[in-house]
């Protein structure tokens, strides 16, 4: 008897000691999400408001090793994707042939967009809206900012370069160069071009014309790297170059771009991996309060993580691009097609597996 | 006691057999070894791991030193087992009688492996995880650190016993190659005890909780690329990790464990004895990836698991025999979720139970023969949400050894024993079942310093699909006073 009572005492003590303290579990399992997307033309950008059919919709994650899937709108505009796994994911359309209106009548078009699509529900429902091309002109085409492979925390041969993709011949004067921080309001270090903004005729850039931007206009390649890595921009177009920097080097046979903010004492560089860059055609006089968002020409947004909170307003870029991007990889980031811009730079750029000094990749120099 | 001490083959045969209650085991360790000979029966505390019953399987001081080597060679590896495994390791063990009431025993462990030519996995055992992490490269991985391990037991009346159990251990790992990952591993392992135990013996019940907390830290790193990872939800899906020049994971698992222990001698009838163990216990474990400073959690894993160990046994003295009945039921459940939305990933149902036979007996003054067959079976489902997999099978098993020991004169013995194992094995072992051989020789002198002995053991696993085996070379030596 006493035995038994010492038995099931224990016992009762026991199932006590053992009770459990976890989190519950969920009532749903992965693999049920539904994401509903309504593609739309954006609306004031055209002045019309009208689902698009016939548009590619595609839905990535990088949280996964999934491929993307890829379906097509139906005559509401609408597509669906059913029993997903729970993720972030990217919805990008491409409508094709599209009849956008111009100042001459329509002209047929590509129509692009994306967004990122962070359920919260079973069911997501979305509207995607497109836009068309932005109007040619200036543009910043590529940028090389993560340094070539070393062991040293070499990342001197930044550059940047330029693209006139309007037919007509197109002038530098006075343009600023910026890399921004959280927001227009926020320049961090702003560069400038000589010459009088807007109405400066003296620093051309042609149609179709390449202009690169050296960090430092130097033969990295050769002088540091052996010709085993980096680039050579001693041929660069212009270098930014800081006064008030006694090491910055400056190439004699390359004219400058200047620091123009005071108390700023270092050349012009960005972070490899993570950043925004900004052209602006130099109106903005007091840049202390940020940019005009109407002096804006082209803007960047850069960043390798893939939970990266955007820091530039979606006016400017929808999206950005670098998702993977390694420090010290000798990638750079390029427009797919010189002066292709949708105002979205996860759409308009992708990784290049070397930099192109002067030229687009796949094309000869 | 006049309890008939079951065999430690018997014990053996216990864990392989239910192999899958012991993942809830802490992760990093084992049990403290510390039996000082071969064929040494196993004690109340190694059955019901209950610390307040320590003392009554040990009834004298001594010290154990033992040094071991062991070699795995894998030729049917996984995709992310290594190709050779080689271990060696030191233990010091001191049994310490304080007084007519009090017991204290300590043990200092130091263990090294190195994994050779291991892809991808930057864990331990890649296929334990449901959260694994891994890189693209193949490389040589060492895995070292000490383990301390105490254990005081004291009687708190002429019936009463309690004690306290105490395990600490930190384990280091070095990836040889990019991407250099280097973790870290700390254990703590508290367990306190209570037993009643009846004046002439015959009777011993206890209860142990346990708490134990294990805190894991990976840090991938590269001097001139980022870091480069995966983590692997599942087996089947992956989720890549954003390259950035140090790449971190994370894994913290809390868990607790109760457990309950029923020794009876002449249970019904004399000369029958009945143990019972009854283990219930659960883990959380959180795991966090990304960066040091902004780690995302991606997983929450939590296993609940229930065990029921009994064996029955009938000791026949005019034949100086002992013939036992062995019967366990496991049931294990797995559930993880994902660290940022509220849904399953994935989860494990899983219960088995196994029967076996066991005789022992003693034909011949100098010999001892234990012999035991056993059958088990488990029902397993597996599913993964994320990677669309379900595995859902019954997998059966058999086991049948035979051990001799053999007292060669009045200070040596010798050990031999062979076993073999018939078992259906999960599915990321990609074979429909295994064939396992084990056989050992061992051998004890007692000299004038103390006693001396050697054990040498070898493995062999073969798949049925596959003429790539694996198999695993082990000698240890052993000095007791």
């Amino acid at each position: 008897m006493v035995k038994n009572t010492v038995v099931s005492i224990l016992l009762t003590i026991m199932l006590m000691i053992n009770s459990s303290c976890f989190k519950e579990q969920p009532n749903f399992n992965d693999g049920n999400l539904d994401v509903s997307i309504y593609v739309k033309i954006k609306s004031e950008f055209y002045g019309i408001n009208e689902c698009l059919d016939s548009t590619e919709v595609t839905l990535s994650t990088i949280e996964y090793d999934v491929p993307a899937i890829v379906a097509t709108t139906d005559s509401n505009g609408h597509v669906r994707f059913d029993g997903l796994s729970w993720a972030n994911y990217y919805v990008s359309g491409l409508r094709k042939q599209y009849p956008v209106p111009t100042e001459s009548g329509f002209e047929k078009a590509e129509l692009r967009g994306g967004k990122d699509v962070v359920p919260d529900n079973e069911v997501y429902v979305d509207t995607l809206f497109l836009t068309g091309p932005q109007p040619p002109g200036i543009k910043l085409n590529e940028f090389y900012t993560c340094g070539p492979p070393n062991n040293f925390y070499y990342y001197s041969d930044q550059y940047f370069e330029l693209y006139n993709s309007s037919n007509d011949t197109l002038y530098l004067d006075g343009i600023q160069f910026c890399r921004m921080g959280t927001g227009l309001e926020n320049v961090t270090y702003i560069f400038q071009f000589p010459g009088e903004p807007v109405v400066g005729r003296e620093y051309p850039i042609y149609s179709k014309q390449f202009v690169v931007c050296a960090r430092t206009a130097f033969n990295h390649k050769r002088y540091v790297f052996n010709n085993r890595t980096s680039v050579d921009l001693s041929n660069a177009d212009w270098e930014f170059y800081n006064e008030s920097d006694p090491t910055d080097y400056n190439n004699p046979d390359v004219p400058n771009i200047g620091n123009i903010l005071d108390g700023h004492y270092i050349d012009f560089s960005v972070n490899l991996i993570t950043d925004v860059v900004l052209i602006a055609d130099g109106s903005d006089e007091n840049y202390l309060d940020g940019i005009d968002i109407n002096s804006v020409i082209d803007c960047v947004e850069y960043s390798s993580s893939p939970t990266h909170i955007k820091e530039i307003e979606e006016e400017l870029d929808y999206g950005y691009i670098g998702i993977g991007m390694m420090t010290y990889c000798g990638k750079s980031i390029e427009r797919k097609t010189p002066g292709f811009d949708t105002n979205n730079s996860t759409i308009d750029f992708e990784i290049n597996a070397k930099p192109t000094v002067g030229y687009q990749h796949g094309r000869s120099k | 006691m006049k309890i008939c001490p079951i065999s430690m083959r018997s014990l053996v045969f216990l864990l392989i057999l239910t192999s899958l209650s012991s993942a809830y085991e802490n992760q990093l360790f084992q049990d403290i070894d510390f039996k000082y000979q071969d064929g040494y029966s196993i004690t109340d505390y190694e059955f019901s791991r209950n610390p307040a019953v320590f003392n009554m399987g040990v009834d004298r001081d001594y010290n154990l030193y033992r040094t071991y080597n062991g070699l795995l060679q894998n030729n049917n590896k996984r995709l992310f087992d290594p190709s050779m495994n080689r271990s060696y390791g030191v233990s010091f063990f001191s049994n310490k009688i304080l007084d007519q009431k009090s017991t204290l025993a300590t043990a200092v462990v130091f263990d090294w492996s190195k994994h050779y030519d291991e892809y991808g996995s930057l864990e331990k055992n890649f296929y334990e995880h449901y959260f694994a992490f891994a890189d693209s490269t193949t490389g040589n991985t060492t895995y070292y650190g000490p383990r301390l391990w105490i254990l005081y037991n004291r009687d708190i009346s002429d019936q009463l016993v309690s004690a306290l159990q105490i395990e600490y251990g930190i384990e280091r790992g070095l990836k040889d190659v990019y991407t250099e990952c280097m973790t870290i591993f700390r254990n703590v392992n508290v367990k306190l005890g209570i037993a009643y135990h009846s004046r002439d013996g015959s009777f011993v019940s206890g209860i142990f909780g346990r708490y134990f907390d294990r805190q894991g830290k990976y840090e991938a790193v590269d001097d001139l690329l980022d870091a480069v990872n995966f983590t692997y939800i599942g087996y089947h899906v992956y989720r890549p990790e954003n390259p950035r020049s140090s790449n971190n994971k994370s894994d913290w698992a809390t868990g607790h464990e109760a457990g309950l222990y029923f020794h009876k001698g002449d249970f019904l009838l004399k000369g029958i004895e009945l143990r019972s163990t009854f283990l219930l216990g659960g883990f959380e474990n959180t795991i966090k990836t990304g960066s040091s400073s902004q780690p995302i959690q991606v997983g929450y894993w939590v296993r609940n698991a229930i065990d029921l160990e009994n064996r029955l046994a009938y000791r026949i003295d005019e034949f100086r025999s002992e013939i036992g009945l062995v019967y366990n039921i496991n049931s294990t459940t797995d559930w993880a979720k994902h660290g940022q939305f509220e849904v399953n990933l994935l989860d494990n149902n899983s219960s088995s139970y196994d029967l076996g036979l066991d005789l022992k007996t003693k034909p011949f003054k100098m010999l001892i023969i234990e012999a035991g067959y056993a059958i088990g079976s488990g029902d397993v489902e597996y599913n993964e949400y994320t990677g669309d997999f379900t595995f859902d099978e019954k997998l059966d098993r058999t086991r049948l050894y035979i051990d001799g020991d053999i007292r060669l004169n009045s200070i040596s013995n010798l050990y031999l024993g062979y076993e073999n194992i018939v078992e259906e094995p999960f599915f990321y072992w990609n074979t429909p079942e295994f064939n396992i051989s084990n056989v050992y020789l061992a051998w004890d002198r007692l000299f004038v310093i103390g006693r001396i002995g050697f054990r040498v053991d070898c493995s062999v696993w073969n798949p049925s699909d596959s003429g790539q085996n694996i198999k695993y070379y082990g000698i240890s030596l052993n000095f007791s006073k």
